[in-house]
């Protein structure tokens, strides 16, 4: 019985101090059809939590390439509490997303992306 | 046991014969009006998931009767079809020319759970493309 007791704390343990999952939040596609000069997509993410956060974000075409940023304040620093940042890049047309990930739970996240023509709302979608 | 083998033999080929509908389910948008120009109607999934994802995705009128396809873009491959095997991180969008003036709606059906999904109208089928979007979510 002792045995079993032991077992079954040291299981218990062992599920506590592994690895956590990264957990994320994605945007449906937007669009925008205009190609050139002037479009742009922006992905804003907001740490709605009380700790700070890493976040990795991204921001891919249909394909799932993920293109190069313009402006960058999301990856690299942590995210501090209540504080927002932003990934955008000069837009290459079609269908773009965004995703947002974290090491641990993404509950403390909120996130949009919007797709821009001359800093004018295209279309936009929220990450979830 | 006999009944159990012969329902199980017919769930088997209820899923063959629906791929895109075996163990999924369906999201789904408002109708949605795009304004006096809007004469296009854009429905879009992306797999969020780690593993592809069988979708069929329909473009509605008000009467609920599913529109042809313009064409249909599938994990960046222009296609024909309105289903897609779609691959993680990866897209699946959708084009119908829509009448000025009434409302449209959109449904995705696969695993919905790794699918986020986003329905346009705008314009235009010849000319410039919208300035603006009217969208909306599916779920």
């Amino acid at each position: 019985m002792e045995l079993r007791l032991s077992a079954a704390i040291a299981a218990l343990a062992a599920s506590l101090a592994g690895p956590a999952h990264a957990g994320s939040i994605s945007s449906a596609p937007v669009v925008n059809f205009y190609f050139g000069a002037g479009t742009q997509d922006a992905c804003y993410v907001r740490n709605v939590g009380k700790r700070p956060v890493e976040v990795n974000v991204v921001i891919t075409d249909a394909e799932g390439l993920a293109h190069t940023s313009s402006t960058d304040t999301c990856n690299g620093a942590p995210l501090a509490p209540d504080a927002a940042c932003v990934v955008i890049l000069e837009h290459p047309g079609g269908f773009m997303a965004c995703t947002a990930t974290t090491p641990g739970s993404a509950k403390s996240l909120r996130g949009t992306l919007e797709t821009r023509l001359n800093l004018n709302i295209v279309s936009a979608q929220d990450l979830r | 046991m006999k009944a159990l083998v012969a329902a199980a033999a017919a769930l088997a080929l209820l899923a063959a014969a629906h791929p895109a509908r075996a163990g999924s389910s369906t999201i789904v948008s408002p109708a949605i009006y795009g304004g006096p120009e809007a004469d296009l109607a854009l429905c879009a999934v992306r797999n969020a998931g780690k593993k592809p994802a069988q979708v069929e995705l329909r473009i509605f009128d008000e009467p609920g009767t599913a529109l042809n396809l313009v064409d249909a873009t599938c994990n960046g491959t222009i296609q024909g079809e309105a289903t897609c095997l779609v691959e993680p991180g990866k897209m699946f969008t959708t084009r119908s020319f829509v009448a000025v003036g009434t409302a449209y709606a959109c449904s995705a059906t696969g695993k919905v759970k790794q699918l986020r999904g986003a329905f346009y109208m705008g314009c235009c089928q010849v000319g410039a493309p919208s300035q603006s979007y009217r969208s909306t979510t599916l779920r």
